[in-house]
């Protein structure tokens, strides 16, 4: 489990046993805007995202007391999002899309930090191209590594697929980011 | 040359998926292509795109929430619940269950020395030659492309215990107490106090140990109950030959034998160990044979594919000589011709 949901097992107790609204609280704070982000990959629209995410914190509140049997509940919580989002998705759409492979994915470089000063705007444009050139389930792979800081086991829970399936999409996604920097600075 | 599975190997650690392995792998492979050091720095800012650390105040959103879900959202906050909250025996079970964890934890992390070993590895890159001493005294001289690693607490322990790939020549330290053990992929050693020379190189087919001074006892990986007792100017080799077909053995043949030295222009040279010296000696071996050890001396690529060629003899010694003065020597003995190209040398 990474650093920033450690607290999550107390919390997830506490609203079990107390159904303590500070408890609550903490969990949305930690929750909210990671499954919001999430769902909004899968459904590209704010509003919808956020619709799905109110949802996931009710689900898990209306399920509170099996909460604390649930080894990882961030991951329980993506499931659950990835689950509502591809049913909106379909009851949305006249192409019946209800799978990650048809799902449009676009701004993978998408911030602007300071710090950056090997990776100019225009090169991220050329690796922004490179990621939206490999089939949509690599994508989404790489988008969840990268900023959901998910583990290869949790990733291939999200989205039932197996964790080498996980490896072999990451790296593939890398192989192409190299094969530019390659070109760019003209590594031996 | 190793490029992907350097990226592929970058892709784990930056993910943080990368075993103990990898790492170790990745370390040396960077050794060998040491620009790709350039895809692990821009592979790790991509990862940072993206990754804004803002904690926006979620309390209007919190509260719009707590609104829209009032119904579901049926908090219990009276002070009456805190006194149930104690009595419920779940909870004190959890409680009175943190505190022995915590007891514990503060026992074990102040009382218990703190064992805390790292792996100490050397390496050498190709065309370099290292020499060092490792901390019980032994002297090491690491050859080209070789790597050796130990653990920083190695004196603490009941042996002294050192991995090796690639070619090394130990001056062990005496230590009857603790015997000194070099393992590589194919070979252990072990030794009381000795000079003595291993080269194990994961291309090579073959795996020798020339002993010099002292004694030492070898066994052969995955062949324990063997062993072997070399006595000083003995060599030990083995030789892996091709799998037999249908069966899942492939077979080795071992032989000690003793060393005698290179005559050469009045001087006397011990082939096996005059790399320590800078030199590099040969006697009456193929040039198939000596492809891979000039490749590493040279730290070049040779291409040779002429079988004529490949069955030629040589015996030699180069103290400074560079690549085309070598072959140039070499081409007094017997014809061959040759080319330098950027990235090889191609053998016709």
């Amino acid at each position: 489990m990474k650093q920033q949901f450690q607290n999550l097992p107390d919390i997830v107790k506490r609203i079990a046993f107390t159904n303590s609204e500070q408890a609550y609280r903490e969990m949305f704070d930690l929750l909210y805007l990671p499954v919001k982000k999430f769902s909004f990959c899968i459904l590209r629209s704010n509003t919808e995202a956020e619709e799905v995410s109110e949802d996931v914190m009710i689900t898990l509140w209306k399920n509170r007391k099996t909460l604390p049997e649930i080894e990882n509940v961030h991951v329980y919580a993506l499931v659950i999002a990835k689950n509502l989002s591809l049913n909106l998705l379909r009851k949305n759409s006249k192409n019946k899309t209800s799978s990650i492979d048809e799902v449009d994915m676009s701004f993978f470089f998408d911030s602007s930090s300071p710090e950056q000063i090997i990776i100019d705007n225009e090169l991220k444009i050329r690796l922004e191209n490179a990621i939206q050139s490999l089939p949509p389930k690599c994508q989404f792979v790489f988008k969840l590594a990268k900023e959901n800081n998910l583990s290869y086991k949790e990733i291939a829970e999200i989205l039932s697929i197996s964790v080498k399936t996980v490896d072999a999409h990451l790296v593939a996604a890398t192989q192409k980011l190299a094969k530019i920097f390659k070109s760019e600075f003209q590594i031996k | 040359m190793h490029e992907q599975r350097i990226v592929e190997l970058i892709t784990r650690k930056i993910a943080g998926e990368a075993t103990a392995e990898e790492l170790g792998e990745l370390s040396y492979l960077l050794t060998k292509s040491p620009d790709a050091v350039y895809y692990e720095a821009l592979l790790e800012q991509v990862w940072e795109l993206g990754r804004k650390e803002e904690k926006p105040n979620l309390d209007d959103v919190y509260n719009k929430h707590k609104l829209k879900y009032k119904e579901e959202l049926n908090f219990t906050s009276n002070p009456k619940s805190k006194i149930t909250l104690l009595k419920r025996p779940a909870f004190v079970l959890t409680v009175m269950a943190s505190i022995v964890l915590l007891i514990t934890t503060h026992f074990v992390k102040n009382y218990i020395p703190s064992n805390k070993e790292e792996r100490i590895e050397v390496i050498a890159g190709k065309g370099i030659r290292k020499e060092f001493t490792l901390p019980d005294g032994t002297i090491v001289q690491l050859n080209s492309d070789s790597r050796i690693s130990y653990n920083s607490d190695m004196l603490d322990r009941r042996q002294r215990d050192v991995s090796l790939t690639g070619e090394a020549f130990f001056k062990v330290a005496h230590d009857k107490i603790h015997p000194f053990i070099v393992k590589t992929s194919k070979v252990a050693i072990k030794v009381l106090g000795t000079e003595f020379n291993i080269r194990d190189y994961p291309e090579d087919e073959e795996s020798e140990t020339t002993l010099i001074k002292g004694s030492v006892e070898l066994t052969v990986n995955g062949r324990t109950h063997q062993k072997f007792i070399l006595k000083p100017s003995e060599k030990f080799a083995m030789v892996k030959k091709n799998q037999i077909p249908g069966s899942e053995k492939s077979s080795s043949v071992l032989t000690i034998e003793n060393i005698s030295s290179v005559k050469f222009g009045g001087n006397e040279y011990i082939e096996e160990i005059s790399w320590t010296e800078n030199k590099f000696v040969f006697q009456n071996e193929s040039f198939e044979e000596l492809l891979p050890r000039l490749e590493r001396w040279y730290n070049v690529e040779i291409v040779l594919k002429d079988p004529k060629i490949r069955s030629y003899r040589f015996t030699g010694i180069f103290i400074n000589e560079n690549i085309i003065q070598a072959l140039e020597a070499m081409q007094l003995i017997k014809s061959f011709n040759y080319k330098l190209t950027e990235n090889e040398v191609r053998i016709y």
